[in-house]
């Protein structure tokens, strides 16, 4: 099960690098379109730095000019009250500016990021659909999920706060050592050693915690498997009585995860101290040395002050700056998964569109299988060497033990899965040698379990056709005696499904199902009847309705109720993989074989027929899975 | 709160560290201030170098308090999360099956971890930043009236304003995150539809039309995310153009000061530092707000689980009222909560120790909610289920338990190795019967072969993946281990083969503790070797009595059993 940890779990050995330029390149690829606003929004970093650094610079001049004139120089108090207030008014002015330009590039770069976001999720969408179902069958669509959702959302981080947020930090830094050097080369010199104290003691953080919260994660991890797993195996803890044994277990995995958590936790302690203190180193410095050059007079009062300001100022960026290590790490695991997805190639290829056949707008509807083998993995067949041929217009029943093959016949016909044997002839065609949607054009399919889409009721008939007219979907409803339900429904076919159609019966769905084959409208028809019993009436619409949607074309049907059996032309009887009987009911019943067996098991006492209830479900009886060679592991 | 109480010390050590770790942050302005004015007049380099020197020592025992602040404090709160956890945990293991089988696992492990969380953020950082933010203010202010209070009064008025902002900007940020996250589940709803419905999406060539639907609810949800980045490309920046604007006027309102000769240039350099000082703690009034209030709310989350009642007698084990293990049902009935449909109806079985009991009946027919009211999963809605003649409700249900061995239909198995599988239900330390011996009798031994490291292979998420049958065996093998009295076997042998389940059969009526097992079956092999046949159907036991007794009599019987001679006739073909 794949719960809200699937993803997590796959975490724990995610310690990527944090650079891969491989990766880097493809995700540039996608901030390409939006060039302009990157470009733009470099730019404003580059005056917002301008601005932030005038903040102090303007503080300096207040106090050099008129709080504390150098000596000699004498300002009348109302000329000093009057440039102060100029000043003040400059300063607002600057901050003011600096708003509108910062919210400015936020607001760019935030969008260029959704979209960015936007059009790599888009993108996977649309290559996942061009995958074929053997992909979906074989990991849970939880984890297929996260690529599309989570992965996604954590580049967004990357595109809006990552590179260009790295720039900016970077014209922060180089625009405050400008202007110290601008305003004393030798006190900027003095205050910049602290940096180099700033960035070791920095390096040596990140690189403790880098490491101690990989602990951090993969303990979580840990924590929640097992939490999880546990909370999913609440029964069995009671049956073995180890509700104890398994609390102290899951003190250990707890105590490990607070014990990771606390050695972080003392990196960050003494981190933040530590800078606190190095910003303190910078002010002593500033006040020795820049005190000392005011008593030398080469420096200014309103050096000294600009000075403490600047040296404030100057941590963020830097802080900022080794933050991003997070950013970029995560981007980087997040980002190989999506472009893992986006190198998956779907398993049953197209032919290449200069050699795809050509198919007519109709197909006669003649179905040959030749010799077909089939194994969803290694040498496990599924379907061994079946060979069959259904005319144009013929009603075939398929029945066999669960497991015996009926469903992958559907499967490979629809070009869902890759054959490894044989050929499959669509009138006459190989379809190999066929797009699949173009086949799939003329191939309906009823699955045993109905699948509506959210969306009205009509939207769901349409589906697949909506070339047609809207009004042909009424009369497709109409058609399979879909009526009753219409009227039920107080917005008719405009109704909403709601929930993957929970507001229908298993009947309501059966007959909506049926409609929308009809409206599609194909030369063959694969149905997986419904296994669910339903009452009697329904029964008796959807048995006509059934029989309307078969009329005039080649149809294969995965038969669950024994009046489809008899209705069909001819019953193909599949066994551990194999075609073993086939022809009409009686002939088959007078064999004594195989099918004669089904038949006494599935369908003779499944309707009915015997004193159990006729409206419970286990009245369907499917046999068990061990009959079919591959049950263990289906 | 009893988790603070316990962590009082931390919490009291914290509290001090709090007030001196500001204290020391407000002395460093102040010192600013001295050698600022110093310089104006009387400073050599020598004082210089003392108040150079005084800065340190200030800002370095401010660290070393805002060491012992961070490392009680928030320290204290991840103990306090440990704690609670375990307590959860416990607590649901504890749980009533009645209880934990109405909520999802979901909910549970949501409350478990994200309620968790929330409950932690407010325990550490929530504390810490308001207690400090609290102190910070009050010291702060305290030292800038005593420098000039006017100024004080002009430089503060922005910063309310700023909480304020905060506070509306936070609410409406909380706002917009949550119709965020409609969106984006919205988003992952379409996307799972059209992932799970991939099969109907391709048959009907609606690739391109699932595309612009997914597109649109996309569209929907850039355009929500656009309102929140315009909120948010908002909030830092006027931030800064508030905390600006008061430095603004503190350079004019102070500057013209200090040319007044009012206060001293020292005095307004302090000042400016101090301004500074305040601005976080004003912008951390308002984000610990929301921290107070989602914690809140989870800590009630995780308290409603907390007081649901437990299964109080599972630790200790009670004493042995009899060592007679005859199980005996009397009238037994079972409805579920808060329905009229009857699962069970007026059943009544005895269970001797030795007997081999098979149950048969259609899906649905009661088999497994009869076993699992004998393990006491449940409690039966009517009737007495009794052990050795003493009622199942006088047992601590440790010691009840204790007399089974249970295999569910629905194999679950934790993910570890064979070997401690087989010993799940041993503690610790416990003498466990050895484990091949074991593996063996349930028919694992070619099994294990295949195994990369035999017992020691690790099963499960972590490990290598079983098939149905190779758990269904480790399953049994689990409850064989524990040697007990009772077997109660609920139909676990669907996924293996016949051949092997007649051998696993063999083993078992021969283990040499000869226990009681009672097997809901419907397989031949099974059938052909019991003592005695029990029917349900519909709840009921519609017929007892030998495999010849029943098969004479006709009805449901001979009915399924003649199917499963049908199935196997099938197989063979």
């Amino acid at each position: 099960m794949s719960g809200p940890f699937g993803s997590a779990a796959d975490d724990v050995d995610a310690h990527g690098k944090i650079y891969d330029r491989r990766l880097a390149r493809r995700l540039l690829q996608y901030l390409k379109p939006y060039r302009k606003e990157v470009i733009i929004s470099v730019i404003l970093l580059g005056a917002i730095s301008l601005l932030e650094v005038a903040g102090p610079y303007l503080t300096k001049v207040a106090i050099d000019r008129f709080v504390k004139p150098a000596a000699g120089v004498s300002v009348a108090q109302a000329e000093a009250m009057r440039g102060l207030m100029l000043l003040a008014g400059a300063y607002v002015g600057v901050l003011a500016g600096a708003f509108v330009l910062r919210y400015w590039q936020t607001y760019i770069m935030g969008m260029v990021g959704q979209k960015a976001m936007q059009d790599l999720r888009l993108g996977i969408f649309r290559h996942l659909e061009t995958l074929t179902p053997s992909y979906f069958d074989t990991r849970p669509v939880g984890r297929i999920l996260t690529r599309v959702t989570q992965d996604v959302a954590v580049l967004n981080e990357l595109f809006a706060q990552g590179v260009v947020a790295v720039i900016g930090d970077l014209f922060m830094v180089g625009g405050i050592v400008a202007a110290m050097f601008y305003l004393n080369w030798k006190l900027a010199l003095v205050t910049m050693t602290t940096v180099i104290l700033l960035v070791v003691a920095t390096a040596i953080f990140r690189s403790k915690v880098r490491v101690s919260y990989r602990r951090v994660r993969s303990r979580l991890a840990r924590l929640n498997a097992f939490l999880q797993e546990h909370l999913q195996g609440l029964d069995v803890l009671k049956l073995f009585n180890v509700e104890e044994k398994q609390s102290r277990k899951f003190d250990e995995a707890n105590k490990a995860h607070l014990d990771a958590h606390v050695q972080n936790l003392f990196y960050y302690a003494v981190f933040f101290p530590a800078v606190e203190f190095i910003g303190a180193i910078a002010l002593a410095l500033i006040i020795w040395y820049g005190g000392a050059g005011i008593l030398e007079g080469t420096v200014t009062f309103g050096i000294v002050v600009a000075f403490i300001q600047y040296a404030d100022r100057f941590y963020q960026p830097v802080r900022d700056l080794s933050e991003k290590y997070n950013v970029f790490q995560a981007a980087m695991v997040s980002s190989e998964r999506i472009f893992e997805t986006f190198d998956t190639v779907p398993a049953v290829a197209d032919p290449p569109s200069e050699r795809a056949a050509a198919v007519p707008a109709r197909l006669r509807g003649e179905v040959e299988f030749d010799r077909v083998w089939f194994a969803y993995k290694d040498e496990e067949w599924v379907l061994r060497d079946v060979s069959f041929k259904i005319a144009p217009g013929e009603k075939v029943a398929i029945v066999g033990a669960t497991g015996a093959g009926k469903t992958t016949i559907s499967n490979l016909l629809t070009r869902f899965y890759e054959f490894q044997r044989g050929t499959i002839r669509v009138d006459g065609r190989d379809v190999r040698e066929i797009a699949g949607g173009t086949l799939r054009r003329q191939i309906g399919l009823v699955l045993q379990d109905v699948f509506l889409f959210s969306g009205t009721v009509r939207e769901n008939i349409r589906f697949g056709a909506r070339e047609r007219p809207e009004g042909d979907a009424d009369l497709a409803l109409a058609q399979v005696g879909g009526e009753r339900l219409k009227a039920r429904l107080p917005n008719g076919l405009g109704e909403e499904v709601g929930e993957r159609g929970a507001y229908f019966s298993m009947g309501e769905r059966q007959i909506l199902a049926f409609a929308r084959a009809l409206h599609y409208d194909p030369s063959i028809l694969i149905l997986d009847e419904a296994t669910s019993s339903v009452d009697v009436e329904t029964e008796r619409v959807i048995q006509e309705a059934l029989h309307r949607l078969l009329e005039g074309r080649t149809s294969l049907v995965i038969a669950h109720r024994l009046s489809t059996i008899l209705d069909a032309d001819r019953i193909l009887v599949l066994h551990k993989g194999e075609l073993r009987e086939q022809g009409t009911h009686e002939e088959l019943l007078a064999k004594g074989g195989i099918y004669a067996r089904l038949y006494e098991l599935q369908y003779k006492n499944g309707r009915g027929a015997t004193s159990a209830a006729p409206d419970r479900e286990e009245v369907t009886l499917e046999l068990p899975t061990a009959i079919a060679g591959e049950g263990e592991d289906a | 709160m009893p988790y603070l109480l316990r962590h009082r010390g931390a919490l009291i050590l914290g509290a001090i560290s709090v007030v001196l770790t500001n204290l020391f942050q407000v002395w460093s302005p102040w010192l600013v201030r001295g050698a600022v004015d110093h310089l104006e007049g009387g400073a050599t380099p020598r004082s210089l170098l003392g108040d150079a020197g005084l800065i340190l020592l200030a800002v370095a025992l401010q660290g070393v308090f805002l060491f012992t602040m961070r490392w009680s404090l928030i320290r204290a709160s991840r103990i306090m999360e440990y704690e609670l956890r375990n307590d959860i945990f416990r607590h649901i293991a504890r749980l009533p099956a009645r209880t934990y089988r109405t909520r999802k696992v979901g909910d549970l492990l949501s409350r478990a971890t994200n309620d968790l969380d929330a409950v932690r953020n407010f325990l550490g950082p929530g504390i810490m930043y308001f207690a400090n933010t609290c102190i910070t203010f009050v010291m702060a202010v305290t030292v800038m009236c005593r420098i000039d209070w006017r100024l004080t009064l002009i430089a503060l008025i922005p910063l309310p304003i700023l909480s304020f902002l905060v506070a509306r900007l936070g609410a409406k940020l909380h706002h917009h995150y949550e119709a965020i996250q409609e969106s984006f589940a919205s988003l992952t709803a379409k996307a799972q539809e059209t992932l799970s419905g991939i099969r109907v999406v391709k048959a009907h060539g609606e690739e391109e039309g699932e595309y612009q639907a997914f597109k649109k609810i996309h569209d929907v949800y850039l355009e929500r995310n656009r309102e929140m980045i315009k909120l948010q490309a908002g909030m830092w920046p006027t931030m800064s153009l508030v905390g600006g604007i008061a430095a603004a006027v503190v350079l004019w309102v102070g500057g013209s000061a200090v040319v007044a000769g009012r206060i001293s240039l020292g005095s307004l350099v302090a000042f400016q530092i101090y301004l500074a000082m305040l601005l976080w703690p004003m912008i951390a009034l308002g984000w610990v707000t929301n921290l107070f209030q989602r914690g809140a709310a989870s800590m009630g989350r995780i308290q409603a689980i907390l007081e649901e009642p437990a299964e109080e007698d599972v630790d200790s084990l009670g004493p042995l009222p009899t060592n007679d293990v005859t199980v005996e049902l009397r009238g037994v009935g079972y409805r579920y909560p808060g329905t009229d449909r009857d699962v069970l109806r007026d059943v009544n079985l005895t269970i001797r120790p030795g007997d081999r009991v098979a149950m048969v009946g259609r899906t649905g027919a009661g088999k497994t909610t009869l076993l699992q009211l004998i393990a006491r999963l449940d409690e039966p809605t009517t009737g007495v289920i009794s052990i050795g003649g003493v009622p199942a409700a006088s047992w601590a249900r440790s010691t009840l338990r204790r007399r089974f061995g249970f295999v569910p239909q629905e194999t679950f198995l934790f993910s570890d190795t064979i070997r401690s599988t087989i010993a799940f239900g041993y503690s610790d330390g416990e003498a466990a019967p050895d484990a091949l011996i074991v593996a063996r009798r349930a028919g694992l031994e070619s099994d294990l072969s295949q195994f990369p490291q035999g017992l020691d292979t690790t099963i499960g998420e972590r490990g290598i993946t079983l098939s149905g049958g190779q758990k269904q065996r480790v399953a049994l093998a689990r409850s064989l281990a524990l040697e007990r009295p009772v077997l109660l076997l609920d139909d676990c042998f669907a996924s293996v083969d016949p051949g092997t389940e007649e051998r696993i059969l063999e083993s078992l009526f021969d283990l040499p503790t000869k226990p009681a097992i009672l097997l809901a079956t419907h397989r031949r092999s099974a059938l052909l070797r019991v003592d005695r046949i029990v029917v349900l159907d519909e709840g009921r036991i519609v017929a007892t009595g030998s495999h010849e007794e029943l098969l004479r009599a006709g009805g449901l019987y001979a009915e399924l059993y003649h199917r499963e001679e049908v199935v196997e006739e099938l197989e063979a073909l």
